[in-house]
């Protein structure tokens, strides 16, 4: 009886293991959840899980609900286990693994009930030990475990306790289940992955189990109990979850869900990305998908896990052969391994590609997106049903085996398992490295510095209620604590977590602020940037000194793109803090300084706004740009801008790649065509392209891009067939040519089935396109900017098709009747609209822009520069043009970010101006060599072609004349343009160029051709193009005249140049009206006194007085329309705190309150002022209140509530009560089940 | 019909095998994998299958054959293009033999 003892020393065990992983009085937190509800579970609970909101700096919705009883949990157990944050998190980490264990061992017994015993225990053991240390699992989530790695024990644990249901039909079983699954509610909250991949399949299995294994009655009653049970008892977060996600189709989930991006893209996309790199041996044999520096399993024991899938095969045949077994089992087995297999599929995703085809296809339904990562998703049900295969496999080999081989294959299994894990058992995966490739290695664990601990405290006891910013500032919003010897803590804000303050720790905390922080912190724009600070209600800057947590320790993560803008090292960083207007309230330590924003600096949490700009989101920063602008309380409405005269005017830019769009390499494109135009689906496929087209009805640029794509299509099919097409003869001139033909009805189909296959038919076709793209430019009520940009996309998209119609003509079996009548068909063709969308030539010194102004009047606005966009440009030598204007920069002081330009009338709607700046060509307009003797309109020495490499097959150099450009700069665009006159004969224009070499091709190069065009005029006409510049050594223009076209040749060329292109400034207009008296800037004279106290985080009361007229209050929470305010009794005044702007706004005494009798005193009451509630300045809420909204009164008390709060206090209520009957209903069913055993 | 297509098979049955384990090694060897080539070969055995009146334990049997294959391969060639392919045999061959076992232990 010895054997049964051996599960009970596995436990043992593996419950100890978990202490040598972590030193005494160390822990791992951090990472994406930050799990510092093991660190301080109380403060935690306080600061997030109770409130609807993030506790981040613009406090948006985020619903932590479910955490409140795991992490109520934890704060039970933290008490029990002496306040000890190192006890917690390693015996937490011991019941991961034991109750992992034995689930597993458990489920295999009950299996196995009433087979030999010894066998059975081996079987089982064996069974638990792969799950518990599979490869493929012990690489997965043990890194700061985020409460999704809890699946690892609880899912099993639940199909344990389920089974166990099925086998003694004991509901207190299922009832225990339901009670587990409230403690551990984060993993049945939100979407969950995890949840999804594993119960569908574990509940079929256990349903076939149960009808076709155990041949037992499923108590439907019971079932629906539990069902009803499990629903209500998750009711408090399930419920306020599913509102957020339905109510707010813009949220992330539902997106995530429901659009075709999310479906599609970040779906689709993602899981496309990984099928790839997916090894179905690796699956087979439960080693992890990892590169080999990244496994921590021993390279010599990969081989040894082929024993894995070999011992199930034998298994399965052993199982065939044992006769005397029960049958039961026999099938048990084979259906266990059947789900394997259902579950090998789903991990796999190509196991064939018909397989793959079909689970790509599950990607179209609502939300399976989450398995796009479907090697993590499925790795717990795979690896699960793995170990119960298999393990059940080996039983029928065991029991064919004598005593001694038995023991030997069961020691031999266990030692496998062991020693592949054995660098998992030491702890390898909580001892990662944080800033792999840095210097000195920083690794997860750490001792939280006690002098960080009374920083803490003292931030969470600060009675003020204003926002921080944390410095050094990071990347994802994560906050960096050194430990004391070593290691350290990268992990969202303990600040908001844990000190319930919010806070604004990095770049996408920030957003939408980000960038223009960052840019403001790198010109060192105080000025701005301090009115940003109190705009964003920051109060405080929480300022980390200690080198170990930034600069060459941290090169990469968690700065990354912020360090390009932020101070390089602590120093530079105490230096810019310094400048701020701020003055240290406190330090702790050497490290870590409080500094509090100046008080005139300073924008409490809710105000009265005192001056309003009505600007777009996006002009705010420039608004903010301006030194004169008024200072405190100054609040940006977005709302109702529409046609009011503007304070900003951005302008548009006609930059280069709205002119020229002959880019490198040439952005045309051909679709494959796959069916001839007389095959039998044919009319089909033109059915799809009307549908297709079809959709893009109300979108010009849509229709223009599917039109010039399906002209292009027709090319491609006479690319395709061109032999197949026939020449007719019968059309005269381009006009004839458009109306040629017309799509066949579907009565008309058999008769005119093959009318396709014609030259004319099909250059009709392509001409329809054309024609179709060319006139929604021409009709389109659009900006000129917009039709210029355009008509270059489809110039440069008819060019390109020109040469390859012309190519295919020539290069055609036709006679050479029938290829001049095609040819003068394209020529007529192509004349006809590349006239009709020539535009004028682009000129690189010459910078266009188009401004619109809303009204119908001319009003004065001053231009700037902006002097962040313009480059390498000398703005200070250029000049621009408007309209009769001519403005030149007159220079500006280093900290102002605009440069003056002087002051225009702008006409209404739409104008366009010019900004002209010095730039030099890089090549001379003369020197021309020619290849050999030619009529040329210069005077030309004559060179040899053998000098330059070039691949004869590649392009040929025999004819007509070059010019080289060199000089180029790498990275750059450049723009190489000429005028030229060929009195009618044809010439090829190409251009080739050559790399310098590189470390990879140290040799130079040869020449390569970049495009070529034909060219045929007798007027003179411009050719321009830009040139991507990544790393060209030399080019070279060559012109030659086309081949077998025409016998005299002749072309005249002028201005050549190629110039290097310009960054194209921001140029932006501000009204110079008076700022407080014109229409979109107003000052709110009469302003009453508030006195505003936290509830608590989603609760406020207002105390306002003296509010004789409408006034905006503004809130600086982020925008929700849950946001409400109701008007109640007035109540006493409270200890005032603070006070700003001369007592027109006090702070009162702030409390946590989560639950008292006022709690409800808000319900039942209407809000006030709902129609004035809107977003301002870009993020916060503000209410425009009437006197007739608060009944005329003067002096009220208001109370701001987030009213979705609301659902969560009823729904709570309801899941604590089902908890409590289910904690009853467990008492009695034990009871019960115990007097029918007896 | 089916029935038919047996008799007509039964004196080539021993062709039939043969010309099944050449396929087999020709599929694992071929660079691009075929659906259409993998379908028709299942299909081969599963008629083997019954010319043979093969139990699952024979199609067990070629599953840890092919593991085996792979098991060599893998140690040898790690990335080897056909691991895959070999993978998606044992994989087959598993599915076929634990449905023919269902109908054996249903006929008992």
């Amino acid at each position: 009886m010895k054997y049964k003892l051996i599960p009970l020393f596995i436990s043992i065990a593996l419950a100890i293991v978990p202490f040598f992983w972590l030193k005494l009085g160390w822990i791992d937190i951090g990472g994406d959840s930050s799990r510092l509800y093991f660190y301080d579970p109380l403060n935690y609970l306080k600061s997030f899980p109770l409130w609807g909101i993030a506790p981040d700096g613009f406090a948006g919705q985020n619903i932590g609900y479910h955490l409140i009883p795991f992490v109520s949990f934890l704060y039970i157990l933290k008490l029990l286990l002496f306040n000890s944050s190192y006890l917690l998190i390693t015996l937490f980490n011991s019941m991961q693994l034991v109750v992992a264990f034995l689930s597993i061992y458990g489920i295999v017994r009950t299996f196995l009930s009433g087979e030999k015993e010894k066998e059975a225990v081996f079987t089982a053991i064996v069974g638990g030990l792969l799950y518990t240390l599979s490869p493929g699992l012990i690489h997965t989530g043990w890194d700061r475990a985020m409460y999704t790695h809890n699946q690892f024990f609880l899912y099993p644990f639940l199909f344990f306790l389920t089974l166990k249901y099925i086998h003694t039909k004991n509901f207190a079983f299922l009832l225990i289940a339901l009670l587990t699954t409230f403690v551990f509610a984060p993993n049945f909250s939100q979407p969950s992955p995890g949840f999804f991949a594993f119960f569908p399949l574990a509940f079929l299995y256990l349903f076939f189990y149960a009808k076709l294994i155990k041949k037992t009655t499923l108590n439907l009653k019971y079932l629906l109990l539990a069902a009803f049970l499990f629903v209500t008892i998750h009711l408090f977060h399930l419920l306020p979850q599913a509102m957020a996600i339905f109510g707010d189709q813009s949220s992330a989930f539902y997106q995530a869900a429901f659009s075709e991006e999310g479906k599609i893209s970040r779906g689709l996309g993602y899981f496309t990305s990984q099928v790839g790199v997916t090894k179905f041996v690796n699956n087979l044999t439960t080693l992890p998908q990892l590169a080999p520096w990244q496994s921590l399993i021993p390279k010599f024991t990969e081989p040894f896990w082929f024993i894995i899938p070999a011992l199930l095969i034998l298994g399965l045949i052993a199982a065939g052969k044992a006769n005397a077994t029960n049958s039961l089992q026999k099938k048990n087995v084979l259906l266990l391994s059947l789900f394997f297999l259902l579950a090998l599929f789903l991990i796999t995703a190509k196991v064939t590609d018909t397989g793959l085809f079909l689970y790509k296809s599950l990607f179209n339904i609502p939300g399976f997106a989450m398995f796009r990562n479907y090697v993590g998703q499925f790795a717990y049900i795979y690896t699960f049903f793995y170990a119960l295969a298999f393990s059940h496999a080996l039983f029928f080999i065991l029991i064919l085996l004598n005593k001694l081989h038995r023991l030997l294959l069961f020691l031999s299994l266990t030692l496998l398992i062991t020693v592949t894990a054995s660098q998992f058992l030491r702890g390898d995966m909580i001892n990662l490295v944080i800033n792999p490739g840095a210097k000195t290695q920083v690794r997860i664990p750490t001792r939280v510095d006690p002098v960080y601990e009374q920083a803490l405290d003292y931030i969470r006891k600060d009675p003020i209620d204003g926002k921080y910013l944390t410095l050094p500032f990071t990347e994802a919003g994560l906050q960096m604590l050194a430990g004391t010897e070593g290691g350290a803590y990268m992990g969202p804000s303990t600040i908001a977590y844990l000190a319930g303050k919010k806070d604004f720790s990095g770049y996408q905390v920030l957003s939408p602020f980000s960038e223009l922080f960052l840019r403001l912190v790198r010109d060192q724009n105080f000025a701005s940037l301090n009115q940003l600070l109190g705009l964003l209600n920051i109060k405080y800057i929480f300022y980390n000194s200690d080198p170990y947590i930034y600069g060459e320790n941290f090169p990469e993560l968690p700065y990354q793109h912020v360090n390009k803008f932020m101070p390089e090292d602590q120093e530079s960083y105490r230096s810019f803090i310094e400048r701020l207007p701020v003055e240290k309230v406190v330090s702790f330590g050497d490290k870590y300084h409080i500094y509090k924003l100046k008080e005139s600096e300073y924008t409490p949490h809710i105000y009265v706004a005192q001056t309003i700009f009505k600007v777009l989101p996006d002009e705010l920063e420039h608004v903010l740009g301006f030194p004169s602008s008024p200072r405190n309380r100054i609040t940006f409405e977005s709302a109702l801008v529409g046609k009011h005269a503007r304070f900003l005017l951005k302008t548009d830019k006609i930059d280069i790649y709205r002119r020229i769009a002959k880019d490198f390499p040439i952005p045309v494109r051909y679709p494959f065509a796959k069916w001839r135009p007389d095959a039998i689906v044919y009319p089909l496929i033109m059915l799809k392209e009307k549908i297709q087209a079809g959709k893009f009805k109300e979108s010009e640029d849509g229709r223009i891009d599917i039109s010039l794509l399906f002209s292009n299509k027709r090319i491609s099919e006479l690319a395709r067939w061109g032999g197949g097409f026939k020449i007719l003869g019968n059309v005269r001139n381009q006009q004839e040519l458009l109306g040629y033909f017309k799509e066949p009805t579907f009565l008309e189909l058999p008769r005119r089935f093959g009318t396709y296959m014609t030259w004319e038919a099909n250059l009709s076709r392509y001409m329809q396109g054309a024609e179709e793209a060319v006139k929604q430019v021409e009709q389109a009520k659009k900006s000129n900017a917009w039709q210029i940009e355009k008509k270059s996309q489809i110039y440069e998209a008819l060019l390109d098709n020109q040469k390859l119609l012309n190519i295919m003509v020539k290069d055609s079996d036709n006679s050479v009747k029938d290829k001049e009548y095609l040819q003068r068909l394209l020529d007529e063709v192509f004349l006809h609209y590349l006239q009709r969308v020539r535009v004028e030539k682009f000129t690189p010194t010459v910078l266009e822009y188009s401004i619109n102004n809303p009204t119908d009047q001319m009003i004065p606005y001053e231009a700037y520069i902006v002097k962040d966009t313009v480059g390498d440009v000398d703005v200070l030598q250029s000049k621009s043009q408007f309209g009769e204007y001519v403005l030149t920069p007159s220079g500006s002081s280093p900290d102002n970010p605009l440069i003056p330009l002087g002051t225009v009338q702008v006409p209404p709607h739409e104008s366009l101006f010019t900004l002209t700046i010095p730039r030099q060509s890089i090549v001379d307009n003369q020197a021309w060599d020619a290849v050999e003797s030619v009529m040329t309109s210069s005077d030309l020495a004559t060179v040899t072609l053998q000098s330059f490499p070039l691949k004869k097959k590649a392009y040929s150099l025999d004819t007509g004349f070059i010019k080289f450009i060199k000089n180029w700069e790498a990275k750059s665009h450049y723009l190489l343009s000429f005028e030229y006159q060929t009195y009618g004969d044809t010439f090829e224009m190409s251009l080739l160029l050559r790399e310098k070499p590189t470390k990879e091709k140290p040799e130079l190069g040869e020449y390569g051709p970049v495009f070529t065009e034909k060219k045929n005029t007798r007027e003179w006409e411009s050719f321009s193009a830009v040139i991507q510049s990544n790393n060209i050594e030399s080019a070279i223009f060559h012109i030659k005249p086309a081949e077998g076209r025409v016998k005299q040749t002749r072309i005249d060329i002028r201005d050549f140049s190629v110039i290097k292109l310009p960054t194209q400034p921001d140029i932006l207009f501000k009204r110079v009206d008076k700022d407080l008296t014109v229409a979109n800037v107003s000052e709110v004279s009469s302003r009453p006194t508030i006195q505003y106290t936290k509830i608590n985080p989603t609760k406020y009361s207002i105390r306002v007085q003296g509010a004789k007229e409408p006034y905006m209050l503004v809130f600086s929470d982020a925008f929700s329309g849950n946001w409400e305010l109701f008007k109640t009794e007035r109540g006493a005044p409270e200890k005032i705190i603070a006070s700003y702007f001369n007592g027109e706004v006090n702070e009162g005494m702030h409390k946590n309150v989560f639950l008292n009798m006022d709690t409800f005193k808000t319900w039942g009451k209407r809000a006030i002022a709902q129609d004035g509630h809107f977003m301002v300045n870009n993020y916060a809420n503000a209410w425009k209140i009437e006197p007739e909204d608060v009944g005329g009164e003067t002096d009220y008390t208001l109370i701001l509530e987030l009213t979705s709060q609301r659902i969560f206090y009823i729904t709570f209520a309801i899941s604590l009560f089902a908890v409590f009957i289910t904690i009853i209903l467990t008492l009695f069913s034990f009871r019960a089940y115990g007097k029918k055993a007896k | 019909m089916f029935g038919r297509l047996l008799t007509v098979l039964r004196p080539f049955r021993m062709l039939m095998l043969v010309l099944f384990l050449i396929a087999i090694l020709v599929d694992t060897l071929l660079p691009i994998p075929s659906d259409i080539r993998l379908f028709l070969l299942l299909f081969l055995w599963l008629l083997i299958i019954h010319l043979f009146s093969f139990k699952s334990t024979a199609t067990f049997k070629v599953a840890l054959g092919f593991l085996a294959v792979l098991f060599f391969i893998f140690l040898f060639a790690r990335n080897n293009p056909s691991l895959d392919r070999l993978s998606t045999w044992v994989y087959f061959f598993l599915l076929i033999g634990i449905i023919q076992q269902f109908r054996e232990i249903a006929s008992q």
